[in-house]
C-alpha cells in the first residue's frame, strides 16, 4: 500500500467517521498503518484536539445536512445514469 | 474545487466552470483556498491543508489547470479554520502569498476569515495584509460570528455568517483602503438569521464609511511623501 501523506491522511479523517473514532482511541497507530513518517505521527500528536473535534463535528454536520436535502437522490442517479446512456438533456 | 491541494483536481470540475463562465460571463470567479475531498469522498466544507512547499506546488498547478481550461485566472480567498493544520511548515501569510506569486492570482480577502484566524490561533490580521500586500487584493467579504466554547474551556471564533460584522472586520477593512490605491469591491455575506434590511444596509453604510476613511488617509499619505 502506497504511504499517505499528512494530508491525504488528515482528508481521510475528515471524510470518514469510523477512521476519526479509530485515530481517536489510537492515534499513533493508526497514522504508521497509513504509512505516515515518524515526523508525521509527531505533529500529529500536538495538533490541536479541539480544533480537530470541532472541524470533523461540522464537517459531518454539513454532510448530514446535504445528504438530508437530497431526499430523492435515489431517482436522481437513475435518471442521470438513464441520460448518459440515452444522451438526453 | 479543492484548488489548495498536492493532488490535482478532476477536469470536470474545471470543465463546469468554464461552461457556467461561457455562459454567464462574469467579471471575474474565485474560489477558496481549501482542499474539500481525500479521492472521492468529500468532506461536506472547506478544509485547510498542511501548509506546506509541497502543497504550494500543488495548489498552483491546479490554479494553472484552472486558469488554461476556464480561460481566466481565479481570484483566491482565504478561508477560516477551527484547526491549524497539523504538519504545516509555513505560516498561513506565507502560504497564502507564495500561491498567490506563484499563479499570479488576485486575492479575495475575507476579512472576517481572517479575523477569526487571527483570534483563534494567535496572529495579527494587520500582521496577514501586510504579508500579502494590500496590491494583491481586490474584492473582500465581511461577514459575522459567533464565540463558542470548547470542551477543553477554550473558545473559539465560528465564522458562521449567521451574526452582524464586528467592530475589527470594519477596521481591517480601513485598513485595506488605507493602503490599496487601485478599485476595491466588499461584498456583504449573510447566510441566514437575517436582521431587517435596513440593518443589513446599516452594515454596507458602516462599510462604505470604512472604505472612505482608509481612501483618505491613503491620499493624505500620497500627499505628505509628495
Amino acid at each position: 500500500m502506497k504511504a499517505a501523506t499528512l494530508e491525504e491522511f488528515l482528508g481521510m479523517l475528515y471524510a470518514d467517521s469510523d477512521a476519526q473514532k479509530r485515530f481517536r482511541r489510537n492515534p499513533v497507530y493508526e497514522a504508521q498503518l497509513a504509512g505516515l513518517s515518524a515526523e508525521d505521527c509527531q505533529m500529529l500528536l500536538k495538533m490541536d484536539w479541539a480544533g480537530f473535534e470541532l472541524t470533523c463535528q461540522s464537517f459531518e454536520r454539513k454532510r448530514n445536512a446535504k445528504s438530508s436535502r437530497r431526499p430523492f437522490s435515489g431517482f436522481g442517479s437513475v435518471a442521470r445514469m438513464l441520460r448518459r446512456v440515452f444522451g438526453h438533456g | 474545487m479543492g484548488l489548495a491541494s498536492c493532488a490535482p483536481v478532476h477536469r470536470k470540475y474545471f470543465d463546469r466552470m468554464a461552461r457556467l463562465v461561457d455562459r454567464i460571463e462574469p467579471e471575474a470567479w474565485s474560489e477558496h483556498l481549501a482542499f474539500v475531498r481525500v479521492g472521492d469522498r468529500e468532506f461536506g466544507h472547506l478544509a485547510a491543508p498542511p501548509r506546506t512547499l509541497a502543497n504550494v506546488e500543488g495548489t498552483v498547478a491546479n490554479l494553472r489547470r484552472a486558469e488554461k481550461i476556464v480561460g481566466t485566472r481565479p481570484h483566491v480567498e482565504n478561508i477560516a479554520t477551527l484547526l491549524d493544520p497539523p504538519g504545516s511548515t509555513l505560516g498561513e501569510s506565507d502560504w497564502t502569498r507564495r500561491i498567490l506569486d506563484g499563479a499570479q492570482c488576485k486575492l479575495l480577502f475575507d476579512l472576517h476569515n481572517v479575523f477569526a484566524n487571527g483570534l483563534n490561533h494567535g496572529y495579527e490580521p494587520t500582521e496577514f495584509l501586510r504579508a500579502i500586500g494590500a496590491e494583491r487584493v481586490r474584492y473582500m467579504h465581511i461577514a459575522g460570528g459567533k464565540m463558542i466554547t470548547v470542551p477543553d474551556g477554550t473558545s473559539r471564533l465560528l465564522d458562521d455568517h449567521l451574526h452582524d460584522v464586528p467592530d475589527p472586520v470594519y477596521e481591517l477593512l480601513e485598513e485595506v483602503a488605507a493602503t490599496a490605491t487601485h478599485p476595491l469591491t466588499v461584498i456583504l455575506e449573510r447566510d441566514g438569521d437575517f436582521p431587517s434590511m435596513e440593518t443589513l444596509l446599516q452594515q454596507t453604510r458602516r462599510a462604505r464609511s470604512a472604505m472612505a476613511r482608509g481612501r483618505a488617509r491613503n491620499r493624505e499619505r500620497v500627499e505628505t511623501a509628495a
